[in-house]
């Protein structure tokens, strides 16, 4: 079970965080791989102005989990999954991808962390694919990125292909072009696991698709989940979500709620904060002065500022948030 | 069954390896007219760059082979001699003993002995011939090997073997009275007349006429050099006599010169050979002298003279290319730039997906490094054909390409050029991150350009500074491209500001084509770049074609200058009087003209005198600067009227009363009456007889005047015997002739006058009237010489160069014209230059001039004199061929043409020529560089296109959009290259040669007439509109549908 973290408490003891700081550069035999990030901040730094991006993300990814990360357009998720792909250096927090701490790697070692660890379905399969080689030649460029050793150790391009249900001997010497819009994105997928990585992150990878590539899509995830490897899929899709065994909604640059089993929970930040689920925000819509405090079974009680109770009777309960 | 159908995996053997070319060689099929375009491109600058050494070498390959073609026969060839000494034995005896030891010594020099034919031996000696009957005269005894086949025989036979047998020119002999069959005796030049015993007799077997004087056979020639004595005691000189056999030219006392003339073969010297042959010419010339033989060639100073004008061709190569070099490299930076732009995405999944930085550039150069690789080669071969056709096409017969060291090296040196822009050029997309590559934004310019563009303003600033101080020092050479460059830069900064202006401007009034066209003008780094390249191209071509047309002006200009006429014939003729004859007979419309030259030393230098006939000067002469009606009104000053010649025909017969009066003074029997009559051999007194009383008829023939004689005037002298002073009056009534009575004008006052320079200190009183009146008292020894006014008294001319005499702005001065005596002269026009003779001579009517002369001297056979015949062009074609039947001997022909054509292929032709190739080729480059960036933005263009599509924009208004940027993009550059291009000539132009090495500057017409530039012009748009065809092309499939995800 993965937790968040407030601090450095640790709710139920279970280390997720790789066993390595600072940049280490130790092989990934292919096994899933954890992620963690404390306190990530990233800003876009435009000509006159800064964007924060990202602002305290806290997260651990269980090595082995489906993550879907949901969210509106400028959320911040894109970002998020550029930083763990070593595309964008941290301005601050830290970052824990496998054994590599991606605020301190250096460019070398991001790029092994690329060539080995992290495989990345970047948004549209155009951006993922060379419209100029095969199916299998599309596997193959992206296996010339790793070193020698580790080519040695790398799946057989029909095997990667296969995983994601492009091994008929058709389909591997077919262009992009050639094939379905669903099919491409496979391969897209494929491409990203063409080194056999720890942790698969994917841009919107049913963006501009049917319902049923979509779906084909969403199983190919799954197998590539079930072959052992992290997979984490950014999508606006809520529909793809619920596919995820766990969705993370960001929000403004920071995780805002977690879906886990069908049910949705909101995340308490590092710093207290909470993201209030829809209906509740309607409640007690922004700037609305509030007095939270906790109930002896555990629970939390917030009260409009309004509504203020007579001293040692319960307070007359209207518009209440009850937080568990 | 393959092993795969079994197992379904790949067995072995079918293992589908990626290799790194794999990628490559997918990439550019998969981009393949880009990639066409690459390799033209690519192609193109190798073909530039090797264009000027190839074209250089076969430029000064046929700057050579034509000059040793032109170059007088005599000058490039060899002459071996051996003169006798006297008192010493002779080195050769025997042209056959020249020939082994010659030979010999040819035979260790095979590469000297290769440039030239087999010998033709000649053995010759200076001898008194007495003809039957005529007096001695000096004649040159010659063998010369296969003479027979030279000579035309008009009489008799040439003998090829036969003692003492000879033949002798027709002339020669129609001079002397010898015929065929006539013996004649000989005599060496240096026995002594009484020595009878060294006399020898030869048998006349035929007469000839020379084939072809000219001929290069006759080596040094001097065979047929008949005239006057040499000096007052020399005997007169006829055309050399062959004999059949060498042995003849021994004579007793007088041993031979035995010479063997080697012709140079002009094809087999090449430049690599120039400067062995000077060695060997040098290394022959000390073994001959071991031999006591001399060489006389004037090889060695032609070809010096060639070298000057191939070395000032290879000065002015720079001017063009190295701009052209540059061109190159920078156009091809500028693909390399955009290839790897265009790229970026795939350079992004590359690192994405772990390639390291190494990787990622050879994936990302790849495909340019092996089509630059393809290109180069290609672009050699194509370099080379291009010069082999201009070989073909402009340069002396026999030139061809040739792959050298240098033409290799420059093969080189591009495709460095091109691996070190690969290297550089796409260092800053390739350093970029991966989402930096992903994203489409257009990079910014950096501080970097304007260091550029500060650097080069600098230099050019620089060069033209050199350039306005001395136009041949090597900084001021790149002033023309700098300052295209300078242009260029300027233009795209104004164009991007102003741009930025019409953008703003556009939105507020909502004009989309407008705003699109100057959304990309002003926003795309590329598009300067190509502003640059195309003003660089355009101003090279216009450079090259300004200068091409003052230099095509210039060289017919000076082509006008030298020849004077369309056609020039130089021919032989026995004096001007029969040159005028042939001339009327060949061409009876009067499209010809007879001409007389002679050049005479002045000071440190020479004058050219020559006499034309005044009435065909304006139809004839192609005067420059002059138009018909001009020459027609300097012709009527040349030869004013004065009046017609009185001819003489058979006999001469005057009518005239020496009066006597009492017991008054009187002529009568104490003085004798001459005639002074000119015949074509020279003035001659006739004798008249003893005056006597009263009306007597006076008459006497007069030898050798069938045609072409006049009566010069009348002399009275006292009789033999006679002494003391006489005095009488004649009193002269008529003169008659064999063609009847003559009208002598006497009525006329002053056509009769005294020459009081000779009339000895009598006083003579001429009276005009019906009868002509000579009242003479104190006539002394001297005769009294009454002439005929016939010329005017100072001959007028036309002064070229000043008067040569102490003051140059003399109106009246004497010097020699066609007779040895000064004449006296009155300038009546001063020119620059004179057609024909250039800027330092006298021109003036033939007639006159030929009147004058003849009065002091004969001009028969005079050596001093050169006849010409000038003809326009309506002139008949054969009219040589009917001077030839008319009794010239034709020499040479020159023609506006001809001379035109020699211009063509001199050195500074050839350079020009080279420009224009050079700047053709970067009139390519550009169209290429303007292909190449539509190719490359293509896709991107086409998505844009399709989003405004599908935002509203109607396409009509995106094509015109489209259209707009790219009039702006090559229309500006285009108006500004050619400005800058004909500034640059301009500039540079007095510095270049433009016609031949040493034209001086003031010759030539710096203000371009209308020829190539308008052609340049044309050419340019059409490749400039060309390339934005394509453009529009490439965007036409700029759909929305193109917005769907996979669509290429």
């Amino acid at each position: 079970m993965t937790t968040l973290y407030s601090g450095s408490a640790s709710v139920d003891g279970r280390r997720a965080i790789g066993s390595a700081a600072g940049g280490s550069s130790s092989e990934n035999t292919g096994d899933a791989i954890a992620v963690s990030c404390r306190g990530l901040v990233y800003i876009y730094r435009l000509e006159g102005y800064d964007v924060v991006a990202l602002s305290g993300v806290d997260l651990d990814i269980s090595a082995g989990e489906s993550i879907a990360l949901l969210g509106p357009s400028g959320s911040g998720k894109s970002t998020l999954m550029s930083v763990m792909a070593g595309l964008l250096r941290p301005s601050a927090g830290r970052l824990i991808v496998g054994d590599y701490d991606v605020a301190k790697a250096s460019a070398a070692e991001l790029q092994q962390m690329r060539a080995s660890t992290v495989g990345v379905v970047l948004q549209g399969t155009g951006r993922n694919l060379l419209p100029y080689l095969t199916a299998e030649q599309n596997v193959r460029f992206a296996q010339r990125g790793g070193t020698v050793d580790r080519k040695r150790n790398v799946p057989h391009p029909r095997d990667v292909l296969a995983t994601v249900g492009l091994s008929s001997r058709g389909r591997m010497r077919m262009r992009p072009h050639q094939l379905t819009p669903g099919e491409r994105q496979r391969l897209a997928l494929a491409v990203a696991l063409a080194n056999k990585p720890g942790i698969v992150l994917a841009d919107e990878p049913t963006s501009q698709l049917d319902t049923r590539a979509r779906d084909e899509v969403v199983a190919a995830l799954e197998a590539v989940r079930r072959t052992g490897t992290t997979v984490v899929v950014v999508t606006h899709d809520p529909a793809v979500g619920s596919q995820m065994g766990r969705t993370i909604t960001i929000r403004d640059g920071r995780v805002g709620a977690e879906g886990r089993r069908g049910e949705d929970f909101a995340v308490v930040g590092r710093d207290g904060s909470i993201h209030l689920p829809s209906d509740v925000l309607e409640a007690f819509v922004p700037g609305t002065l509030v007095r939270v405090w906790l109930e002896p079974d555990g629970s939390a009680r917030m009260v409009p500022a309004a509504d203020m109770p007579v001293a040692g009777q319960p307070p007359v309960i209207t518009g209440e948030a009850s937080l568990w | 069954m393959r092993a795969s159908q079994v197992t379904g995996r790949p067995g072995p053997g079918e293992e589908r390896i990626l290799t790194g070319w794999t990628v490559v060689l997918r990439g550019i099929r998969y981009r393949a007219g880009r990639s066409l375009v690459v390799v033209l491109l690519g192609a193109a600058a190798t073909a530039a760059t090797v264009l000027a050494p190839g074209y250089s070498r076969a430029a000064q390959q046929s700057v050579l082979t034509d000059g040793l073609a032109a170059a007088p026969a005599d000058a490039t060839s060899l002459q071996v001699r051996s003169d006798p000494v006297v008192g010493e034995s002779p080195a050769m005896e025997s042209t056959g003993e020249a020939k082994i030891e010659i030979n010999r010594l040819l035979a260790r020099r095979p590469d000297l002995s290769a440039h030239f034919d087999r010998p033709v031996a000649g053995a010759d000696v200076d001898t008194v011939l007495a003809p039957p009957a005529a007096e001695p005269v000096l004649s040159r005894l010659a063998y010369r090997d296969d003479v027979c086949r030279h000579l035309k025989m008009t009489a008799g036979d040439c003998p090829n073997d036969g003692d003492g047998l000879v033949v002798v020119s027709t002339r020669s002999a129609a001079q002397y009275g010898i015929t065929v069959g006539s013996t004649i005796t000989v005599r060496g030049r240096n026995v002594p007349a009484n020595a009878t015993s060294s006399d020898r007799q030869l048998e006349v077997a035929g007469l000839y006429e020379p084939g072809n004087a000219a001929d290069p056979y006759w080596g040094r020639g001097g065979y047929f050099a008949a005239g006057m004595p040499e000096s007052e005691s020399a005997l007169p000189r006829m055309d050399s006599v062959f004999v059949a056999d060498e042995q003849d030219v021994t004579l007793p006392g007088a041993l031979p010169s035995v010479h063997l003339d080697y012709r140079l073969k002009t094809s087999t010297v090449r430049l690599d050979s120039v400067g062995q042959l000077r060695t060997d010419l040098s290394g022959f010339e000390r073994e001959i002298g071991v031999l006591q033989m001399q060489l006389s060639t004037a090889l060695r100073g032609v070809l010096e003279d060639i070298e000057r004008d191939a070395t000032a061709l290879g000065q002015t190569v720079p001017i063009v290319t190295v701009p052209l070099v540059v061109l190159c490299w920078f156009v091809l930076f500028l693909l390399v730039a955009a290839l790897t732009e265009e790229r970026s995405p795939e350079l992004a999944l590359a690192k994405l997906r772990g390639y390291t930085l190494g990787r990622a550039a050879r994936f990302g150069r790849g495909e340019t490094l092996a089509l630059v690789l393809l290109a180069a080669p290609v672009g050699t071969l194509a370099g080379l054909a291009l010069v082999e056709l201009a070989a073909r096409l402009m340069l002396s017969p026999g030139v061809h390409a040739e792959l050298r060291l240098p033409v290799l090296g420059a093969a080189v040196l591009a495709l460095a050029v091109a691996l070190v822009a690969i290297r550089f050029a796409g260092r800053r997309t390739l350093a970029r991150g991966v989402l930096d590559l992903l994203r489409r934004v257009p990079e910014r310019g950096r501080w970097h350009a304007g260091v550029a563009e500060g650097t080069v303003v600098a230099l050019a600033g620089a060069s033209l500074f050199a350039a306005a101080r001395d136009q041949t020092a090597p900084l001021a050479l790149l002033a023309p491209a700098l300052l295209a460059v300078v242009a260029g830069v300027v233009a795209s900064r104004m164009l991007g500001l102003w741009s930025r202006l019409r953008v703003r401007r556009a939105a507020r009034r909502g004009r989309v084509p407008g705003l699109l066209a100057h959304a990309q003008l002003s926003r795309r780094p590329l598009a300067h770049r190509v502003i640059v390249v195309v003003t660089v191209a355009v101003g090279l071509l216009a450079f090259a074609a300004t200068a091409w047309d003052v230099a095509a002006q210039a060289r017919r200009d000076v082509a006008t200058d030298s020849v004077g006429a369309e056609r020039v014939l130089q021919v032989g003729a026995a004096h001007p009087a029969a040159l005028v004859a042939a001339v009327a007979a060949a061409d009876p419309e009067g499209h010809s003209m007879a001409v007389v030259r002679v050049n005479e030393r002045y000071g440190a230098g020479s004058v050219e005198v020559i006499g034309v006939e005044s009435a065909r000067l304006a139809e004839v002469a192609v005067w420059r600067g002059h138009d018909r009606e001009w020459v027609a009104s300097l012709a009527s000053k040349l030869r004013p009227r004065v009046a017609d010649p009185l001819p003489v025909e058979g006999f001469i017969q005057v009518n005239a009363d020496a009066v006597t009066a009492g017991d008054g003074p009187t002529l009568a029997g104490t003085a004798r009456l001459h005639a002074l009559v000119a015949t074509p051999s020279g003035m001659t007194r006739v004798s008249l007889g003893q005056l006597r009383a009263g009306m007597r008829e006076y008459r006497a023939a007069v030898a050798g005047c069938g045609a072409g004689c006049r009566l010069l005037g009348l002399t009275v002298g006292r009789m033999p015997g006679v002494s003391g002073q006489l005095a009488g009056e004649l009193r002269v009534v008529a003169v008659s002739t064999g063609s009847g009575v003559v009208a002598t004008r006497f009525d006329e006052n002053g056509r009769w006058r005294v020459n009081s320079a000779r009339t000895g200190g009598a006083r003579v009183d001429v009276r005009p009237g019906p009868v002509l009146r000579v009242i003479v008292s104190g006539l002394g020894p001297a005769d009294v010489n009454l002439e005929y006014v016939e010329t005017p008294d100072a001959l007028p001319v036309a002064v070229a160069g000043g008067s040569p005499a102490d003051d140059s702005s003399a109106q009246d001065f004497t010097f020699p014209a066609l007779a040895e005596q000064p004449q006296s002269f009155s300038v009546v026009q001063r020119e620059h230059a004179l057609p024909r003779i250039g800027d330092r001579g006298l021109l003036f009517d033939l007639d006159y001039a030929v009147r004058l002369a003849e009065r002091t001297s004969s001009l028969s056979d005079n050596s001093r004199l050169h006849y010409e015949v000038w003809a326009s062009g309506q002139a008949p074609s054969d009219l040589a061929k009917r001077l030839s039947a008319a009794g010239l001997q034709i020499l040479r022909e020159d023609s506006i043409d001809a001379e035109l054509d020699q211009l063509s292929r001199a050195a500074p032709a050839l350079g020009l020529r080279l420009y224009l190739l050079a700047g053709c080729a970067a009139v390519a480059l550009a169209v290429g560089a303007v292909l190449l960036t539509a190719y490359v933005g293509a896709q991107n263009r086409r998505y844009e296109f399709a989003a405004l599509r599908v935002a509203g924009v109607r396409p009509k208004l995106l094509r015109r959009g489209l259209i707009r940027e790219y009039v702006l993009l090559l229309g500006i550059p285009l108006a500004v290259g050619l400005f800058a291009g004909m500034a640059g000539a301009v500039l540079m132009l007095p510095g270049i040669p433009l016609v031949t090495v040493g034209t001086p500057l003031d010759e030539i017409n710096y203000v371009p007439r209308v020829g190539v530039l308008p052609i340049a012009v044309a050419v340019t748009v059409a490749g400039l509109v060309f390339a934005v065809a394509v453009a529009l092309s490439t965007v036409r499939r700029g759909t929305p549908d193109r917005l769907r995800e996979g669509r290429p």
